[in-house]
């Protein structure tokens, strides 16, 4: 609704009325002159039109983050009465507490403002606020914090922006405390396998004497020692030497128990390059993969524990095999890594096949599912037995936080489910439950033949509604209703909190009952395999008989609920000896084609995808791939659907060309040397990264025509960024990059096809303590370019205009003014009459009055005499004659 | 003086209106009355068949017009600028080369926005920054007119570098209020809160990239095209005041030739020009023939039949034998400036790991595989630097003087396989380098524009012949060409106007809207009451 800013100016309307009625002379009762009149008087008063309604949202986002909460939390409770009792009946408030998660308060979570991480993601409560905010609405945030976020703010600036909502800012100040900490550990970057170096440690701080601290070598304690500081500063080195291909990551932490424990500690990495190696992830104790190719002379390095690997392993590899090994073993973001490294770093992915691969071992819609050359879709005449399936889904408190992108993680479990459910087929059977302290049905076993977009419809409604999970009740209403269900496999999917999974109960005996009526069980752990529950949850899986998956990345949870359904749905793994059937495609990598092989015993079914090669098919009625490959970016990826080892592999690995299949795979899979005349140096100055590249003239017209690219990634599957090169003489680039604390990085040089890849890397000190001024900075430059600005008077915050958030309607009612105005001109010209009204004449007025005296005035005037009107009529004649004669 | 909402002077299409409406003939109002007599006082004005008279002046015109005026000026929003508002504006300017091509339109570019951003309050702080963080401020102060002149006098030729950087600092001069403007030829992602002035625009350019001396008889230079056509250039060379005749280079986009010729007898330096375009800083390659400093070597009597020192020597072209008290760098001897010594064989080999110090001389160097004989004694004082160890005992130590520094080998040479391990070959021929860097002698070569090179100075940023003296002596001669093909390729050049949001915000934070708006409604509700009171009495 408009709003007029000055009312009292209406008054002249009434005086308007009474000229008009008091003065006929201007005729202001003509219709367009009384709204030509009444319009002066709106624009007299100031209308306006609130753009969205009255009344303000303010978002407070409360940094919880452990470098803020000692200076912050004092004053918080004072700050937020200040804030409810300043503001007004239409204005709202509303409180986020963030530290790494994002978390809406509301009465009945208070219990749960701790937990939300040790470091400050600024970003995802900045996306968490604006996805909440009401549209119709104004909506201002306040930030209470250090202004020190861990992560640079990408989006959240463009969003605050075109949402119009202004960031304020209250910044506490938390430097100036005295403390020791460890400034740089200097390191070589790139070390040769069994090569010593050294490592020195720079440690700074007042005041000076002697300070304990650790060196620990990949989780290892290296060393533990004293260092006596003087004069405000320190230097310890000592040397260590690294035996195969990787990286190795060196933590150092001093033990003086300071103020500021966070940076007290730093972490180097080392790359050993060890040449052109594979890494061969195997479920074979005795590989026949693995003896090929050391018989050929490959460095390999055969890891038959997946659950230990890092991504660091990556490092000095140019290719990795899995064989056989399903997706569930791998930890967290390994296999989202994978794709960088195929892509970005040019490294080789070759997975074999097996009962624990492909679409069987869970890859379907994992993140190295769209690397493949072939696709593992539901088909649904490929399709198992039907399948009964319970999806127990934690909706405890814990789930309302909010991740990167403004969802939460209720919202992303409840997408893994529907998702789940959009896979399973017309034969199959769902039943969903949300379990808090008990199970809520939210879907009863239903048979999906009726559709599933009525179900998806409830599942995607789920909400978090507080406390923990009760494990326990959660598996018994499943199992009571998986007990219902004809079909002859029954599953249920567990989706809880590893860090707050409650009241297990007698879980060993009901899952020993269920599992003896042909029900199998797999866990999606939210979190990691260290967290509190995490042991209870993977003995679930264990006893079960499912898989296990622990992720603290929620927004991957609809693809491990899709990876689990098509596991447990579909079977693709095709037991029985099939023919096959070589093609030329394998002339591409070989310079003959796949000979000697008759037959094999069984394969994974998938289907060759589009712009892939394949070597050969079986020849059954799916003709499906048996060996395809292709190009990923810089990298290349093959896909062996007969198992290489194990069940299934007896033909093939009594083939006469098996070793030569093998290092033909393997020697494309590894690519081509990299060039000569090229080199690249990485070196770390502080929390900057110093890239090199260093080439001879050969190498000067070809970057004239192409020049050489560096891309940047951060964490396990981060977005490449690409760097500016700087060219500092003939034959150096130089890219320099501010790596944020606490993450890895991983990179490449691409120049054409080859690649030249380099890391890990990280800044050496952590995040939250870190105090990086850059990120205050782009706190501040964020507040300004939103319309925000530093509080010191929270309570003035209520008072503030949104700018640009009402309309000025002024004018457009002087404009109606000038129309109207115009009009009315037009038609007194050209004699256009509109039906005016008529105020009262004040003499009919007088008429009611019943006072004889004016009665006596209004008395009917008595005839003229005849003579008179004569006499009249002869004057008239005489002035008709003059004005007939013109005047 | 500024206008919140200049669209408001379309008003002013009421004053045609208003005139249009007088040139209208007035119609008479038709009255039925019983007798003639009634129509005495009425003034027919109608004259039959027209519609369009001739204006006639009348106070009613003039109150119309006034009353068109008014509202005109009640709409166009006057604002006037507070007297205390001041707006701290930061034009950071992109120092790359390819804005070179684009001096014209950067001047009418500012010309045009500058004025724009001073009217948004009444007083304006102008910084102009280089985006080449090394410049210093290319001016602060007051006027506008020299802080355009400032941004447009800087000459800048960089190479493709980081714009962040210089955009942080910026955004901290303006502070919270003050506004930031990149001024530069394409369109890059910036921060939240920076205007952005891009006057580029795709140009076909073709350039050299760079030219080397082979076996000192020819040299061979690298064209590249990034036009968007076929491109046909000619191009000659200069030297000692002559040009050879032009010839023709027809080059695809995107393609690298190259263009070979004899060095000249006799000639020291040439120059290759090609036929001009807007980018000029790639159509002129100048090239010398490189002299490095000649270094004066002594050996040892006990070294000058060891092979390895031999092939070491070769290495180090050119080179003068001479003896240890005038030599730059002696071997196996104390020299006045730099030495390499090596240790005296002992019985026995040295054992343990060799551990290589982070240290530049050394850094990524792999001593891995060093067999070396024991040595007769540790040679190395406690403010040496210990380069490489092998178990407790150094292998390599640097011990530097003001004046002097020695490399001291811990082993001696005929006792090992050094000169079969790269890493010690590489090692020694890093000192070998510094020893020459560190020589005051005369040395000419080819660089790139703005190289840094040996004597801490950097090369001139515009390609051409230079020198560098010193105490009046001529220690270096060297021809700047200029390298980075990125900034030749203007292609991806963009132009780009500032939407004004952030002026027009500064705007309404530094005035005020004019304080007399009611009493204008107020004069324009008399007016046209007064209008329409005249309209009455004529009719």
């Amino acid at each position: 609704m408009p709003r007029l800013e000055s009312p009292e100016w209406l008054i002249l309307v009434a005086v308007i009325v009474f000229v008009a009625w008091y003065w006929r002379g201007p005729r202001l009762t003509k219709p367009l002159r009384f709204l030509a009149l009444c319009l002066l008087v709106v624009a007299l008063a100031e209308p306006t039109l609130p753009e969205k309604g009255h009344g303000l949202d303010l978002w407070v986002l409360v940094d919880r983050s452990p470098s803020t909460k000692d200076f912050l939390e004092p004053r918080l409770e004072e700050m937020e009465e200040l804030l409810q009792s300043s503001r007004s009946s239409s204005d709202r408030l509303f409180f986020v507490d963030f530290a790494r998660d994002a978390r809406r308060r509301s009465d009945s979570d208070a219990e749960l403002i701790s937990g939300l991480g040790e470091t400050t993601d600024l970003e995802t409560a900045l996306h968490l606020a604006l996805s909440s905010a009401d549209s119709e609405r104004y909506s201002r945030i306040l930030l209470l914090s250090d202004g020190y976020s861990t992560v640079p703010l990408a989006t959240a600036g463009e969003r605050l922006k075109r949402q119009g909502v202004p960031l304020d800012t209250r910044l506490v100040n938390v430097r100036g405390e005295a403390d020791w900490r460890v400034t740089a550990i200097d390191v070589r970057s790139r070390v040769q396998p069994r090569e010593p170096f050294q490592i020195e440690i720079h440690i700074e701080g007042d005041p000076d004497g002697v300070v304990p601290f650790t060196v620990t070598r990949n989780g290892e304690l290296q060393a533990e020692q004293a260092v006596e500081i003087r004069n405000g500063s320190a230097v310890v080195s000592f040397f260590d030497r690294l035996g195969v291909s990787g990286g190795a990551r060196y933590d150092v932490e001093l033990r003086a128990g300071d103020r500021f424990p966070g940076n007290d500690r730093a972490t180097a990495w080392v790359e050993v390059d060890g040449g052109p190696a594979l890494l061969l992830v195997t479920a074979y104790a005795a590989d026949p993969v693995a003896e090929a190719l050391v018989r050929q002379g490959f460095q390999i390095r055969v890891v038959d524990e997946p659950r230990k690997l890092r991504l660091s392993d990556l490092a000095g590899t140019r290719g990795i095999i899995i064989n056989n090994v399903p997706a569930s073993a791998f930890p967290s973001g390994f296999l989202a890594a994978l794709d960088h490294f195929v892509n970005v770093q040019g490294g080789g992915l070759l997975m074999a096949g097996g009962k624990f691969s492909f679409g069987s071992g869970g890859y379907f819609e994992s993140p190295i599912d769209p690397l493949l050359p072939v696709s593992m879709e539901l088909r649904e005449d490929h399709r198992t037995l039907s399948v009964a399936m319970a999806i127990v889904m934690d909706r405890s408190g814990s789930m309302a936080a909010g991740v990167a992108g403004g969802q939460s993680k209720m919202e992303l479990a409840n997408e893994g489910a529907a998702r789940s459910i959009e896979l399973l087929g017309p034969r199959d059977a769902v039943a969903v439950f949300a379990v808090d302290s008990e199970a809520h049905p939210v879907v009863p076993l239903t048979p999906l033949s009726g559709g599933a977009a009525p179900i998806i419809d409830k599942v995607r409604r789920v909400q978090s509604m507080g406390g923990g999970i009760y494990v326990y009740e959660g598996l018994r209403a499943a199992w009571d209703e998986l007990k219902k269900a004809p079909q002859g496999q029954r599953h249920v999917i567990l989706f809880s909190d590893a860090a707050d999974s409650e009241q297990p109960g007698n879980y060993a005996e009901l899952i020993s009952e269920m599992v003896s009526q042909n029900t199998t069980i797999s866990v999606i752990g939210l979190g990691t395999d260290s967290d509190v529950d995490a042991q209870l949850l993977q003995d679930i899986a264990l006893r079960g008989g499912g898989r296990i998956f622990f992720n603290a990345d929620a927004t991957t949870l609809p693809a491990l609920f899709a990876q689990e359904t098509v596991a447990v749905a579909r079977s693709t793994f095709v037991d029985e000896p099939v023919g096959v059937e070589p093609t030329a495609g394998w002339l591409e990598v070989s310079s003959k084609l796949i000979e000697n092989l008759p037959t094999v015993d069984g394969y994974n079914l998938s289907y060759l995808r589009d712009g892939a090669s394949a070597a050969a098919y079986a020849i059954d009625e799916y003709e499906a791939p048996l060996v395809a490959f292709w190009n990923r970016g810089g990298g290349r990826v093959a896909a062996v659907s007969f198992p290489l080892g194990g069940e299934y592999s007896r033909r093939v690995r009594r083939w006469s060309e098996f070793g030569d299949f093998t290092q033909t795979l393997a020697r494309w899979l590894m690519g081509d040397d990299i060039p000569p005349g090229i080199g690249l140096q990485t070196r770390m100055r502080g929390q900057r990264v110093e890239v090199d590249l260093l080439f001879d003239t050969s190498w000067e017209s070809r970057f004239a025509s192409d020049p050489p690219e560096i891309l940047l990634a951060r964490g396990s599957s981060g977005e490449s960024e690409t760097l500016v090169w700087e060219r500092l003489e003939p034959g150096r680039f130089r890219a320099a990059r501010t790596l944020e604390s606490g993450s890895f990085y991983r990179g490449a040089v691409a120049i054409g096809n080859v690649r030249l890849p380099f890391g890990p890397l990280a800044a050496p000190t952590g995040a939250e303590w870190s105090f990086d001024e850059t990120r205050l900075q782009e706190v501040r430059a964020l507040s300004r370019a939103s319309g925000g600005s530093e509080r010191t008077e929270l309570a003035t915050i209520w008072d503030e205009r949104i700018p640009g958030g009402e309309l000025d309607l002024r004018p457009h009612v002087l404009t109606a003014f000038l129309i109207v105005f115009l009009l009315e001109a037009l038609m007194m010209r050209i004699g256009w009459e509109l039906p005016s009204f008529e105020l009262p004449r004040r003499a009919e007025i007088l008429s009611v009055e019943t006072s004889p005296s004016l009665q006596a005035v209004i008395e009917p005037i008595p005839p003229v005499p005849l003579e008179t009107q004569t006499a009249s009529s002869d004057e008239r004649r005489k002035r008709f004659e003059r004005a007939k004669r013109g005047r | 003086m500024s206008f919140g909402n200049p669209l408001g002077f379309l008003a002013l299409a009421g004053i045609p209106a208003v005139l249009f409406i007088h040139l209208l003939q007035v119609r008479s109002r038709r009255v039925r009355v019983t007798t003639l007599f009634l129509l005495e006082p009425r003034v027919f004005e109608r004259d039959g068949g027209r519609k369009i008279e001739r204006l006639r002046i009348s106070p009613l015109l003039w109150l119309q017009l006034l009353a068109v005026v008014a509202a005109t000026w009640l709409l166009v929003e006057p604002r006037w600028l507070r007297e205390d508002t001041t707006l701290r504006v930061v034009l950071v300017v992109d120092g790359s080369a390819s804005m070179s091509a684009y001096r014209d339109a950067s001047e009418v570019a500012l010309g045009r926005y500058l004025p724009e951003v001073e009217r948004s309050a009444e007083r304006i702080e102008w910084i102009v920054l280089g985006s080449d963080l090394t410049a210093p401020t290319l001016y602060s102060g007051e006027e506008r007119d020299a802080a355009a002149a400032a941004a447009l006098g800087w000459r800048s030729y960089l190479g493709v570098h980081e714009l962040d950087a210089s955009l942080s600092l910026a955004s901290s001069l303006a502070g919270p209020r003050g506004l930031v403007v990149l001024h530069t030829d394409h369109v890059p992602d910036v921060a939240p809160g920076v205007e952005v002035l891009a006057v580029g625009t795709p140009v076909d350019n073709v350039g050299f990239v760079s030219v080397s001396i082979e076996d000192d008889t020819t040299w061979r230079a690298i064209v590249k095209s990034s036009g968007s056509s076929l491109q046909r250039r000619s191009w000659w060379v200069e030297a000692d005041g002559a040009s050879s005749e032009p010839m023709s280079l027809d080059i695809e986009p995107g393609q690298v030739r190259f263009v070979s010729g004899e060095l000249l007898p006799d000639v020291e330096q040439m120059e290759l020009v090609l036929e001009g375009d807007r980018f000029a800083l790639d159509d002129r390659l100048s090239f010398l023939l490189p002299r490095p400093k000649a270094l004066r070597v002594h050996v040892a009597p006990e070294l000058e039949d060891n092979s390895f020192i031999h092939g070491f020597l070769e290495t180090l072209e050119p080179i003068e034998l001479v003896q240890a008290s005038s030599a730059d760098l002696a071997l196996g001897r104390s020299g006045p400036t730099a030495s390499i010594l090596f240790a005296e064989p002992a019985p026995g080999y040295l054992d343990g790991p060799i551990v290589v110090e982070n240290v530049e001389l050394v850094e990524g160097l792999d001593f891995r595989g060093l067999v070396a004989g024991n040595a007769s004694a540790p040679m190395h004082a406690e403010d040496d630097r210990v380069l490489v160890w092998q178990g407790e005992r150094p292998l390599l130590v640097l011990r530097e003087t003001a004046s002097t520094q020695t490399l001291l080998v811990g082993f001696a040479l005929e006792e090992s396989n050094a000169d079969r391990i790269p890493a010690f070959v590489l090692a020694l021929h890093r000192f070998a380098a510094r020893v020459r860097e560190s020589k005051r002698a005369y040395s000419q070569d080819n660089v790139e524009t703005r190289q840094l090179l040996d004597f801490g100075e950097r090369a001139p940023q515009e390609p051409g012949f230079f020198e560098i003296r010193r105490d009046d002596e001529t220690l270096f001669r060297g021809a700047a060409h200029f390298a980075d093909v990125r900034e030749g390729d203007l292609s991806a050049a963009r132009s780009h106007e500032p939407d004004g949001g952030i002026v027009r915000d500064a705007v309404l934070l530094n005035s005020l809207p004019d304080p007399f708006s009611s009493l204008w409604l107020l004069l324009l509700m008399g007016v046209a009451v007064y209008a329409w009171l005249l309209q009455e009495t004529r009719t």
